[in-house]
């Protein structure tokens, strides 16, 4: 387990910071896609270098990869220059859907092509080795030194021409490198997310860069965490991981602006919302799937009658037995692999004859199942969709009454309540700043 | 005629609305095959004249196949339409009737028909998942000898239509049968040293393989055909590598599959790319199992003298 987490925190400690900082440059030139767009770019430099001949891993193929993503870097830099009526965003539109075509042509003709483009494009975090990660580094490091010097007049309102090209260049050779180590989802969360958490959270660069490398850190140990402990994919669980630290930065931003008991009224309506959505989903559509039918299973099979009830876990039991049986003739056939005299093909036949009856039975007995399932629900149909409805609406006028008359509180000590409301550290001004 | 030139006169019959003029009434005269292995053991059989047009080009994954403009003219000018059956090929199905050729799907021949096959499901509504596994493992020519009953179909669909080529069809049967049958000595000699010995698979592709020559398939990294591995099952496999002393890890050629690297690295193997779906230059299905058997025994022999060498890392 360590060998193969091990190199994965190591990437992302190395991903993490350079992303970190490209992505609050990134959110304030607006181009949030760009990263795509360079991605794109490079895996079609990738793969036209497979094609003329190089191997995957060669510098050759990474030199091809830099060159495109610097087509890409040149195009974001002249963009804005283009006119007023032509945004940056529509050259970054126009730069993906040109080099994904591309690829696709270029792909063709290739076998192995779709994999290669899929390695090039999807990355995999696992597949990264320990070898790989000083090129990265020094990478990387070298970047952000970059970025470190010139970082007042990276922000500043007119940039020149030079600066510019050299900030979407360094762009491009990182996510160059990144994309392919860990999949355009990964980078383009990595490089958006904790950017966000941090914004959300400061103003100044120096203190949302810290909150985005914190938010980013924990989240990518979370994710692998998450990851290795259900054996959930690495890339989309890292994604999760990072889309948790925006909502939370969303929670704390609204947390400090915002009245709590106006959150808790929120949270009322919002349920009463839901449930009586649910419930009027049950009542129009029984047989369909019901986002209530976990949480009231045992009264919806309660509509069943004995005879009914015994039937349904008779079919559950049975199917069990008969998905059992099938296994056990798989495992009799492997094992009679390399143990003991092996079946001949006449008894092979038998036991694919047995495999499809116990397959198509235990089909049978689902179906049996999931009739019985539909019948409860269609029958307690209207019991529990007009109980949801009941619920929602109490839960509504509860929420409001409580709204209009908050307990133990007299209307003439509203000052003293709205300071225990408000934090002491959030003033009158910071609430009007977060409101708006 | 090329795959090229091929393409240009089947597309100008097609617009013709005409049959291609060598079409004699009731006698085949193009054999559409759907994969470069279907096609390996049609050559085995077919007789002079009878033109082969293969479908999905060698070294494309078979598995993950998306039909193109130039097969529509292909398909469409088929007498016959050969596949590998058992759920690995339905898409020539669809793309028989998406050129109204309605009867050629319906009078195609399913080279697994006569193969007993492992790991039957039932019906292939598994196979709805986008992956070519359903009604069985549908890797069946990996045992040579299924390889017999295949070629035995194709002769036989050819016969029915042209009994007048009987002659011909047998003898060149019996030459199949009889190479093969030398070729399958060969082929035990080579891997019997390795009987038992446990390998890994990549993907669930080698149990016919492993059957015939009982090789002792330790575990495959995908659970679930088509899925790549979750981080807990690539270390539950690197754990049964260590615990059984497993040196190699089998993958296909055509889809080496994307955490092989990660695998291999953690677990010290040695992954042994084989071309299983006719990779191999060479039209035959002797010389495409001649390199598989090869490549495989030639791994074996590295991996013992690996460990003779008292190495426990890559290489």
């Amino acid at each position: 387990m360590i060998a193969l987490a091990l190199p994965v925190l190591l990437a992302l400690a190395l991903l993490v910071p350079i992303h970190a900082a490209l992505g609050l440059h990134v959110l304030r030139r607006r181009v949030v896609f760009a990263d795509l767009a360079l991605a794109q770019l490079a895996a079609l430099g990738a793969t036209a270098a497979v094609a003329a001949g190089h191997a995957p891993g060669e510098l050759a193929t990474q030199v091809w990869a830099f060159l495109a993503a610097s087509s890409g870097a040149v195009l974001l830099t002249l963009a804005p220059r283009l006119g007023a009526t032509v945004g940056r965003e529509a050259m970054v539109g126009i730069a993906y859907v040109v080099a994904t075509a591309a690829t696709v042509l270029v792909v063709d003709g290739a076998p192995q092509g779709a994999e290669h483009v899929k390695r090039v494009l999807v990355g995999d975090l696992l597949s990264v080795s320990l070898d790989s990660l000083p090129r990265t580094a020094i990478l990387y490091a070298a970047i952000g030194t970059a970025l470190a010097l010139f970082h007042r007049k990276l922000r500043a309102p007119d940039r020149s021409l030079a600066l510019e090209l050299g900030f979407y260049l360094g762009f491009a050779a990182v996510v160059t490198s990144s994309v392919a180590m860990a999949g355009v989802l990964v980078v383009f969360s990595l490089l958006i997310m904790p950017a966000v958490a941090g914004l959300l959270l400061a103003r100044r660069f120096a203190v949302a860069f810290a909150i985005a490398l914190a938010a980013g850190s924990i989240a990518s140990v979370a994710g692998v965490a998450a990851a290795f402990t259900v054996d959930r994919p690495l890339g989309a669980s890292l994604v999760l991981a990072l889309a948790a630290t925006v909502v939370l930065a969303i929670m704390l931003r609204a947390v400090r602006g915002v009245a709590k008991l106006r959150l808790v009224w929120l949270s009322g309506y919002a349920l009463a919302a839901a449930l009586a959505t649910a419930s009027a989903w049950w009542l129009v559509a029984p047989s369909a799937d019901q986002p209530l039918a976990p949480l009231v299973a045992r009264w919806s099979g309660a509509f069943l009658s004995d005879a009914e009830r015994n039937a349904q876990d008779d079919s559950r039991a049975t199917e069990r037995k008969w998905l059992d049986q099938l296994a056990q003739l798989d495992a009799r056939e492997r094992a009679a692999r390399t143990d003991g005299a092996p079946l001949d093909d006449e008894m092979l036949r038998r036991i694919a004859s047995f495999q499809r009856s116990y397959a198509e039975m235990a089909r049978g007995e689902r179906f049996v199942v999931e009739t019985l399932t539909a019948t409860a629900r269609e029958r307690a149909r209207w019991p529990i969709g007009l109980t949801g409805l009941f619920a929602a609406t109490l839960i509504g006028v509860a929420v409001y009454a409580a709204r209009r008359r908050p307990l133990g509180v007299s209307s003439s000590n509203s000052s003293e309540r709205l300071d225990s409301i408000v934090p002491p550290s959030c003033s009158t001004s910071t609430m009007v700043t977060a409101r708006r | 005629m090329n795959r090229r030139g091929f393409v240009v006169a089947a597309s100008a019959a097609l617009f013709c609305r005409a049959r291609p003029a060598w079409s004699g009434e009731g006698r085949v005269a193009t054999v559409v095959g759907t994969t470069a292995v279907v096609c390996k053991l049609a050559r085995a059989v077919l007789p002079a004249g009878v033109q082969l047009v293969q479908i999905l080009p060698t070294g494309f994954d078979p598995e993950r196949f998306t039909p193109r403009p130039g097969d529509l003219p292909l398909m469409a000018s088929g007498d016959l339409l050969l596949r590998a059956g058992a759920g690995f090929d339905d898409w020539a199905m669809t793309l028989a009737r998406r050129v109204q050729r309605a009867d050629l799907a319906a009078s195609s021949i399913d080279l697994s028909k006569n193969v007993p096959l492992l790991e039957v499901k039932g019906r292939a509504v598994e196979a709805s998942d986008g992956h070519a596994h359903g009604a069985a493992n549908p890797h069946w020519w990996l045992d040579p000898v299924n390889a017999k009953s295949a070629v035995a179909s194709i002769a036989a669909a050819i016969l029915a239509t042209d009994p007048t080529r009987e002659g011909e069809l047998s003898s060149r049967l019996d030459s199949f049968n009889a190479a093969l049958d030398g070729a399958l000595l060969r082929w035990s000699a080579a891997l019997a040293p390795y009987a038992n010995r446990p390998v890994l698979a990549y993907h669930n592709s080698f149990p016919y393989l492993a059957r015939r020559f009982r090789l002792d398939i330790a575990a495959t990294v995908e659970a679930r055909e088509g899925v790549s591995p979750g981080p807990a099952r690539l270390a539950e496999i690197a754990s049964i590598a260590r615990t059984r002393n497993v040196r190699l890890l089998l993958v296909e050629q055509a889809d080496p599959g994307e955490l092989t690297p990660a695998l291999t690295r953690a677990a010290s193997l040695i992954p042994v790319p084989l071309p299983s779906n006719g990779e191999t230059e060479g039209d035959s299905y002797v010389a495409m199992m001649d390199a598989l058997v090869t490549r495989l025994a030639d791994a074996f022999a590295k991996s013992d003298e690996i460990l003779r060498q008292g190495g426990d890392a890559l290489p």
